[in-house]
Order: C-alpha cells, then structure tokens, then sequence
C-alpha cells in the first residue's frame, strides 16, 4: 500500500504543526520519525490516519486521496496513539476481539495467534480482567496485540517505545514489526529514543517546527557527522 | 452482535486452551480475592443486603410510629431504602447478566435499533427504580388515606401504564430530531403548570395532600416524583380539572424524554472525550442541533475541518461505544439538564476567558435567583429547594476523580489518575475554594430562609454552615474513591444523600423532632464513615502498590 503526503501543511490556529511536507512511504519499510516536541510528529501520523484533514495539500493513498470517510483504506491503516484507545470497562479479550471485527480482520485462526501473542506479552492470566485495571504498558501491549491482530497494511505508531511496555515487550514489538515488513507492512512510528531510530528504522524522517528536514536512511542522514542523528538534530536546533 | 459473540467464543477457547497447556492461573482470580469489590455481583451484593436490613427494619420501626412528622420522616426513610435495595437488586440482575455477555455492549451495531436498545438498557434501572418509587409512594397513599382494595387495584394498575406509555413516548422524543426541544418546551409548561397551580386553592389542596401523604423529601428529589404523585393524587381525590393532570403528565414525559436526550448528550460527550473517532463515523440518527454539536466536538477533538467532517458523516452509521462509567441517577434526571443549562448561560455571560469558579458562581446565583422567585411567588416549601440545589451544585463542582463519570471526563478540568493522596489534597483544596465561594451565597439564603420563615438569622446561618462543610466532608470522601474502586461506598454515598436531604428538611421545617435528630445523628455519622472510608482507600491503594510483585500482575490502577 502506497502512501504519500503531498505538500501536507496543517495548523492548530497560529501553530503551524506540518509545513508543506512532501514524502513517500514505501511498502515494507520501517520509518522512524524523530525531531523535538512539537516538531509535529504526532499530527502527521494523525494527516496519514486520516484523523486530522491538512489544511493544504492532500494524502494519497494509491492514488487516490485519503478522506474521513474512506473507511475501505482507513481499515487497512491502523492508528496506536500513546494512549491507545480502548474500552476500559471491556475485558482484554473483548477488547482485541471488537478491534478485530471493526476492520474485517477475522480469519481461520486467528484466536490461536491472539492466544499465543497473549502468552508471549505476559497477558495471558489477564484476558478476562477489564482494560480499565491494567497498567499503561499492559494496556499499550492490548494494543498492539490488537495491532497484530488486525495487520494492517500500514502500522502508525506513537511512541511505541515510550509506552510502558517492558523491555520483553519491546523486543516483541521490533521482532513482529520486522517479520510484518516482510509482509509487505509499511510501519510508521514516532520516537525520541534516536539509539532506537538509528538501529530500528530503514529510513529517518525528521520534522523540525513542522518541516520535513531529512527523510533518508539513517547512513545517508549522517553521513560526515560521526555524532550520529544527535548530532544532526542538535545542528537543526542550533544551525551556528 | 453475532459476530461478536463468535469471535469471543473463539478467543476464549483458545485462551482456555493455551492456558491449560501452560497451568497459567487467571490472575483476574488473584484480583478478585484480593479486591473482591472488583466484582459488580460482589458490589451490588453488598449493597442490596445493607440497604435490605435497612429497609426491614425502618419498616418495623414505621409501623410502630404514630402519625406525625417522625413517622412520616422515617416512613419517607424507609421507602428511599426499599428503593434503594431493589434498585441495587436490579443492579445485581444486571450485573450477572453483563457476566454472561448476553447483552453485553455489541460492538458494531448494525443500524439504529441497536442504538435505541442501547439507550434503553441505559435508562433500565433509572425506570425501574421510577417504577418502585411510584408503586410505593401509591401504597403510602393508599395506607394513609385507607383506600379500599379495588381503588388500590386500579391505582397499581394505571402507574405502569403511566410510565410504560410515558417510557416509550420517551424513546420516540428522543429518537426524533427535535426531541430536546419538545422536552423543554413540556417541561416549561409543566413548571407553569406547577407554579399557577399553587395559586389556586385546589392545587395549594392537593399539594399539601400529597406531601403529607408520602414525605416532602421524596418531592424534593425529582419534580418529575411530585408531579406524578400529584397527579395521581388529584384523580384520587376526584378534582375535576382534568387538564391540569394532563398538563402534569406532560411534565412526566418531557422529564423522561430529556432523560433519553440527556442519555445521548452522555453518550456524545464519552464519544468527543475517548479517541474513538479512529473507529467511529457519526450517527445518522443524530440530526440538526445534535449534529452540530457532535461535529463541532469532533472538529475540536480531532483539529479536523468541519467541511470535511459534514462530508464525511453523511449517510454514515455510528459505531458507538459504552460511556466511560455510567452516569449516576441524579445525573440521568433532568437536575443535571437543567444546571448544564445554567452552565451554558453563565459561559454565555463569562465567556471562556473567565475562570471556571467565575462560572460557577454565575451558575448558582442563576438558580439561587430562579428559586428565590418561586419562593416568593409561593411562599411555601420551594425555599428548601434551594438548599437542595445548592448542595447539588457544590457536588457536581470541579471533579478530579479519574473519570467517575462522562460528565465529569467530558468537563471543564480533564480526567487524570492521579495517585490518591494528591487527589485528595486537590479535592481539599478545591472544596475549600468552593467553600469560600459557596458561603456567602448560603449566608444570603439563610438569610432568605429566616425572613421567610420568621426564624432566628443566626440558626439559619448555622444550618448554611454546616451543611456546607457536610458537603465538603462529602466530597472529599467522594473525590478519593473511585466509582469501581471501594463497593461500599456507592450505597453509603446514596444514604448520606437522603439524609442529607431529611437533615435539610428538619431544619427548614423549623421543627427539630426526635426522629430528625436521630437522622442528624446519622447523617453525621455516615459523613465520619465516608472520610474513614476514603483514609482507609488511600491506605489500601498505598499498601497494594508496596505490595505488588511482578508475578502477581496485579495492578490497582493505571499508572
């Protein structure tokens, strides 16, 4: 599934939160997208989830742009905020089981793998308790169970790293986000842990006050910069 | 639904199974033992046992009573208690059949049906709990005046015509895009109604009547409750002005219509409030106002283009889910309605700009002078309204109680979990601020009260004071303890409510019996359990943090 922004400008009254971002996203790849607080990560994966309409510009998904009422492409995308949201007086179970139905995700044996990506995140014992009793990192691994369970064709993701999640269930969510690109999933996450991006990413996108600065492969970004992608970001806050 | 209930079928036999081959034990048993108020069967348990023995024994000690005030009092005590136990009963009915997902929320509804059911699931234990209050008041009625048995029969046999009729017209108000309009409009003309009625010396009759024959403090409740016993009061005592019954009916059906709207504006809210816009499209079945209302929440919750929201929406179905809690049954009355009214007229007036206890304090002087005006038109019980009315809008101030409600998440101060001792210093905090705001509208209607009622300014007064910090008392036990978290606390807080209110009502009466102090006694009491309760709730979350081990996977909260 293609995906592009095309000259994607959105402002929140005076803030301009993405400026005239241009990009495209590549079936099977890994996109990190870093930059500081407020550079807009956020509201562009909000623009590629359809969830917030550019004031300029357009989405394109094959081809075709991405309205609110795509419902058709939206199923295909999946959108997991930092706070993901879930029915909290719902059981994990049910929970995972209504987000499955939602997009159309249901096939034979589906339940088998939810069991068992249950076992691997420790939510086993957990599948009857309500989402509302759980921790944010239990919560966030529902979440991606749902995620999971759903395969989208393209995965966007708030701070997956910086969700609670155990260090167990972070290494399960980058060993599953690998074998999904290898399916063809375009994965699309923000962070600001940039060991993590470096390491965990085909390509780097970097939003500076809502601007696209770089979009390249980690190699490429900080070529002739030995201080790595810390280096670069510094240099974007401080040009002198 | 269907699918609903396949796929969890299927997610639960593949967990059972996984589970069985590793022998991993539920923790979900570990929470239940641990914090066996986790289960709403345990929690309504509860609660129906107490409020049973309760009941039982205001029974007993009713029948010994001599007619007169005490035993009016305790009688109008016992009934809010019996209600109480079979409103909880239902509950528990309720809760097992959630547990055994029979109607449990659907997940994707396949047209509007499923929203009309979903409505009136909602609206079941508040109906239910009409049904009980109206079936009791009638035998009250029927003891007191010593009505033979046919006319009983027939009394019995006209309420649930009266409320099945009144529920259904309801649901097609409030399904119906001017639902809102038409609850307010009947509800104006109920209160004209009402009030012109007091002028004439048949109302004044029947009024008086009726009153006496159920306790005042039943009326105080709901005017939707004293409408009704009016009504039927007056066909009981065969007054001639049909109209004025019919015009008291309408008054019932605008109230539960705006009950139903009331049920969608919540539902909305927890829409605006939770991230579900992700799966959600807008309902079709929410038209003109409401529709404006829902997209200009969507547009600001998701910095969205109107235009393009209005596209996206149209013709589309809604999927809807559960509100986050369930509002309380003062908030499904139409109290709330109507200070969400006044919210709007102050916010009107204030403006945003203004801060929120700004608002609150053009919020209760609004009612105050709303009340003061029926006051003086009637010169009758309405004064004692508005300290009822007071203490409802010192409860239903600022919340920070992690999202009790819609209401509250969908509010001015957003819902965070916040750990509870902070909670309970801001909950402090704020309640004083609201103290320092509140008290000199008390001192002013006390003041009120005196003048009108020939007593002592300085009594009056002290009944404004410790009322106030009865209320403060209240709400600090309230913001600490969540509506899931301590099972007790629920029912306790429903019977410090009615006493609340009978202490209010002894005192405005001027006439302080046996059987109000007694009451007093215990509405002091319940006020020292519920800050004991939120003390020990602080301890209890506090203790099970220190205790919580990684292979336990117990968690008491979001952190």
């Amino acid at each position: 599934m293609r995906l592009e922004l095309h000259g994607v400008t959105k402002r929140y009254g005076r803030t301009c939160a993405l400026d005239d971002v241009t990009a495209e996203f590549q079936p099977g790849e890994i996109v990190a997208v870093i930059g500081a607080n407020g550079a807009g990560k956020t509201t562009l994966l909000r623009c590629l989830a359809g969830l917030a309409a550019p004031d300029e510009g357009s989405v394109i998904v094959e081809d075709a742009p991405l309205r609110r009422d795509r419902l058709d492409v939206r199923r295909r995308m999946m959108f997991l905020p930092d706070f993901p949201p879930l029915f909290p007086g719902l059981s994990v179970l049910r929970n995972i089981g209504q987000r499955v139905l939602i997009h159309e995700a249901d096939k034979p044996g589906i339940e088998e793998r939810i069991a068992a990506w249950l076992l691997a995140l420790d939510l086993l014992p957990l599948g009857e308790v309500p989402v509302a009793t759980l921790s944010r990192g239990q919560t966030y691994k529902t979440a991606l169970i749902s995620m999971l369970a759903v395969d989208p064709e393209i995965w966007l993701l708030d701070e997956p790293m910086a969700s609670g999640m155990d260090p167990q269930g972070i290494a399960f969510f980058r060993r599953e986000a690998r074998a999904a690109t290898e399916r063809g999933r375009t994965i699309i996450y923000t962070t600001q842990m940039l060991d993590v991006a470096e390491q965990f990413s085909d390509r780097v996108m970097i939003l500076s006050d809502g601007g696209l600065k770089a979009f390249a492969p980690v190699a490429e970004i900080t070529s002739g910069d030995s201080g790595g992608l810390e280096s670069v970001l510094l240099k974007l806050r401080d040009p002198a | 639904m269907k699918a609903e209930r396949e796929m969890m079928r299927r997610l639960d036999g593949a967990v059972r199974s996984l589970r069985e081959h590793h022998r991993a034990t539920p923790s979900g048993e570990i929470i239940r033992r641990r914090d066996p108020e986790n289960s709403p069967i345990v929690r309504y348990g509860v609660a129906f046992l107490v409020f049973a023995i309760f009941s039982t024994a205001s029974f007993e000690f009713v029948k010994f009573a001599k007619a007169g005030e005490t035993g009016i009092a305790l009688a109008g005590l016992s009934f809010l208690l019996l209600n109480l136990s079979v409103y909880f009963a239902a509950r528990i009915i309720w809760a097992l059949w959630s547990h055994r997902d029979i109607a449990e929320l659907a997940s994707l509804p396949a047209d509007v049906r499923w929203v009309l059911w979903r409505q009136m699931r909602c609206a079941l234990p508040g109906a239910a709990l009409f049904g009980v209050i109206l079936f009791l008041c009638l035998l009250t009625y029927a003891s007191a005046q010593r009505l033979d048995a046919w006319r009983f029969a027939g009394l019995i046999g006209m309420s649930p015509v009266i409320v099945a009729s009144t529920i259904a017209l309801a649901v097609l108000l409030a399904c119906w895009p001017v639902a809102r309009t038409i609850a307010h409009f009947s509800l104006g003309i109920g209160w004209i109604a009402m009030i012109s009625a007091m002028y004439q010396e048949t109302g004044r009759e029947i009024v008086k009547h009726t009153l006496a024959a159920s306790g005042e403090w039943l009326s105080l409740l709901i005017p939707t409750g004293w409408c009704v016993r009016s009504a039927l009061a007056f066909v009981l005592t065969g007054h001639e002005s049909w109209l004025w019954f019919l015009l008291l009916v309408l008054v019932l059906m605008g109230a539960v219509a705006l009950c139903m709207t009331r049920l969608m504006f919540i539902t909305k809210l927890a829409l605006d409030h939770r991230l579900v816009v992700t799966i959600a499209e807008a309902p079709v079945w929410m038209e003109g106002a409401a529709r404006d209302e829902f997209i200009e929440a969507l547009s600001k919750h998701d910095k969205a283009d109107e235009t393009e929201i209005r596209k996206a929406i149209a013709g589309r179905e809604f999927l809807m889910p559960l509100p986050q809690g369930k509002p309380s049954l003062v908030d499904r009355l139409f109290w709330s309605t109507l200070n969400e009214e006044f919210k709007r007229v102050s916010l009107w007036i204030c403006g945003d700009r203004w801060p929120r206890l700004g608002r609150r304090w053009v919020s209760s002087l609004a009612w105050l002078l709303v009340f003061w005006g029926i006051a003086l038109v009637t010169r009758q019980w309405l004064p004692q309204l508005t300290f009822f009315v007071l203490v409802m809008g010192a409860l239903r101030g600022a919340r920070l109680d992690g999202g009790a409600s819609p209401l509250d998440s969908a509010g001015i101060i957003h819902d965070a979990p916040l750990k509870p001792r902070v909670t309970m210093f801001l909950t402090a905090w704020f309640g004083l601020c609201d103290l320092a705001i509140s008290l000199p509208l008390v001192i002013a209607h006390a003041a009120f009260i005196a003048w009108l009622k020939d007593i002592a300014l300085h009594q009056a007064i002290t009944w404004g004071v410790c009322l106030m910090l009865g209320v403060l008392a209240l709400r600090i036990g309230r913001q600490c303890v969540s509506s899931r978290s301590i099972g007790w606390w629920r029912p306790l807080r429903w019977l410090a409510w009615a006493l609340s209110i009978c202490f209010i009502l002894t005192l405005a009466s001027a006439s302080v019996t046996t059987g109000g102090l007694a009451m007093v006694a215990l509405w002091i009491a319940i006020l020292l359990l519920a800050v004991a309760n939120a003390a020990f709730h602080c301890w209890l979350l506090e203790s099970m943090r220190a205790e919580e081990t990684p292979d336990m996977k117990f968690c008491t909260a979001r952190d």
